[in-house]
């Protein structure tokens, strides 16, 4: 396994969530250490995200427990959990619509850690001017095209400084060559802040070059984790994503 | 920063046209009644324009909170119950009390805008009927005069001019105080943030249910205390006076008018309602007819409000 190391940052234990009498999760334990970048995969309807709600507490488990930094942060709520230093993007990207660029990164920062007006204009400026927004910093954010708002939510998490980055699917409808940028940008991103960033995503090999460990959700349960390569050739996994017959077809073949 | 300057400015020269406008009028007390009745209901549209205009929560009560306040305080010290300040700080103190109940069910039930809208409706229907329901204590439907009741060192001006300037003292502190916790604390940043996505407001650590609560608090507090006031400029405290369409439809047409979630925008709608209302006077109860009309073109046409016209096309500073 690889490891960074520093220890277990954002633990995961046995968490289940029913929605009415319907497991969206069941008992899914994960432990993300210090520095990981770690991808959650796996089919449409998994439990990627509802695993993310989880963690940031949009949701509350039915049972389990969510540890951060060996806290127990279980059905705290959203603000709480952003100010223990998990920041967050949505699948589909809510920027404040009616807030400037600027004013979309610097909210994100005013009501977390303390940090002086100065401090944080300037963070916020070091912030667009890596996702490459600076440019359009007087913007108001509800005319931007999908790939920005995805940017300006991914500055406005890290605006606040947080240990966690929880991004969920950055990198669908962006090109080749945009997704070599953006993998190159969470690297910076990692090494810049120390950060932990927790990735549900659905390019494949983008998840192959970036992540250090995969772990892997199907029908709600944690069906794999590991290395990329290990995971990727994982036969559960391999017939989570195509179905069984698929795979004892070109087993014969 | 400029910005602000000009913003304080305005908030001095509003302080300082307030305090003159009625020397103007010294000879014409209906004037001077009018221009303390437009006050009154500013202040009943700020406490709408904070509910609904800053934290989307669509409270169809106010008339009944600006109620509760003159009832408690009406009968306090009709019956001798309790002194006038004693009477004003627990009619304060339960129509805050109500608000911030009614905002904590609605959040803790998930209640969108339209089903608040819907319960604070009842609220509405629920107090009418309480109100017309106890006769023996409320005077029903015809209510109860409170008269000879004294605003001490006021006292030395005349009727409406010392309710014109209580009520204008009331109106630009709550300016005031809105004004400092909007441009001088994060609240203005925690409003635009809820105002535009609450799911985000929460994903950037704003306490979404804490400052619509808090807000609602404060809100019904100022409408509980400008209630009571109220009760005792009218002399006559009566279901009517405190109806949805005497209070809250001309609340919601001050604020839309005006400009939700600004603070100019209730000063700028209740002045330009009440000029309309004067004009139209001969309509008699048409004018309810009319207020209906204008608030269904203003949301049909001009939702945003007048405020925000200015900030887009001339002033971008403006508030």
């Amino acid at each position: 396994m690889v490891g960074t190391g520093l220890g277990v940052l954002v633990k995961c234990v046995e968490v289940t969530k029913y929605f009415g009498g319907l497991p969206a999760l069941k008992n899914v334990t994960m432990d993300v250490e210090q520095g990981e970048i770690r991808a959650v995969i796996g089919p449409n309807g998994a439990g990627k995200t509802t695993l993310f709600n989880v963690i940031n507490g949009v949701y509350r488990p039915s049972s389990g427990k969510v540890f951060l930094d060996g806290v127990d942060i279980t059905g705290k709520p959203p603000h709480r959990i952003f100010k223990l230093g998990v920041g967050r993007t949505l699948q589909i990207p809510r920027p404040f619509k009616e807030l400037t660029v600027w004013d979309n990164v610097f909210a994100g920062g005013l009501f977390g850690e303390s940090m002086s007006r100065q401090e944080l204009m300037n963070h916020a400026t070091s912030l667009l001017e890596k996702v490459g927004l600076l440019s359009k910093a007087s913007v108001k954010a509800g005319v931007l095209n999908l790939q920005e708002r995805k940017k300006v939510e991914l500055a406005r998490a890290l605006a606040s400084k947080p240990k966690v980055l929880m991004v969920d699917e950055y990198m669908s409808g962006l090109n080749p060559a945009e997704i070599e940028e953006a993998i190159n940008l969470f690297k910076s991103l990692r090494k810049e802040y120390g950060l932990t960033i927790i990735w549900v995503e659905h390019v494949i090999s983008a998840v192959a070059s970036l992540a250090d460990r995969v772990s892997v959700l199907n029908q709600g349960a944690k069906i794999a984790e590991g290395r990329p390569q290990e995971v990727i050739e994982d036969q559960a996994v391999v017939e989570a994503y195509l179905g069984e017959r698929v795979v004892h077809s070109s087993e014969s073949g | 920063m400029n910005e602000t300057r000009a913003r304080f400015t305005t908030l001095l020269a509003l302080i300082a046209i307030y305090s003159v406008l009625p020397l103007f009028f010294l000879d014409t007390p209906y004037i001077v009644f009018i221009l303390a009745q437009m006050i009154f209901f500013t202040i009943f549209a700020y406490g709408f324009n904070f509910l609904f205009g800053f934290t989307r929560q669509l409270f169809l009560c106010v008339g009944s909170f600006a109620g509760i306040g003159a009832y408690i305080t009406g009968i306090s010290l009709r019956d001798g119950l309790m002194g006038p300040v004693e009477a004003v700080v627990v009619s304060t103190a339960a129509t805050a009390l109500v608000g911030w109940a009614v905002s904590v069910l609605s959040i803790r039930r998930k209640l969108v805008v339209i089903f608040t809208g819907i319960f604070t409706l009842a609220i509405t229907l629920v107090f009418n009927n309480t109100v017309v329901g106890l006769a023996n204590i409320t005077g029903g439907e015809t209510g109860f005069r409170i008269r000879g009741f004294s605003l001490g060192p006021l006292d030395i001006l005349p009727y409406n001019l010392r309710f014109y300037y209580l009520a204008a003292a009331v109106l630009l502190a709550a300016t005031a105080l809105s004004y400092y916790l909007i441009f001088h604390t994060k609240t203005g940043y925690a409003y635009r943030c809820i105002m535009d996505d609450e799911v985000s407001a929460e994903l950037v650590g704003v306490d979404v249910s804490r400052v619509k609560s808090m807000t609602a608090l404060l809100a019904s507090a100022l409408l509980g205390f400008s209630g009571a006031q109220y009760g005792l400029f009218s002399q006559l405290i009566a279901p009517s006076y405190f109806a949805f369409a005497t209070v809250d439809l001309p609340a919601q047409i001050i604020v839309i008018l005006g400009g939700r979630a600004s603070l100019l925008g209730p000063y700028i709608g209740s002045a330009i309602i009440t000029v309309i209302n004067e004009a139209l006077k001969f309509l008699g109860p048409l004018t309810q007819l009319l207020y209906g009309l204008i608030l269904i073109l203003l949301l049909a046409f001009f939702r945003n409000g007048i405020v925000d016209f200015v900030k887009r096309r001339f002033l971008p500073w403006f508030f």
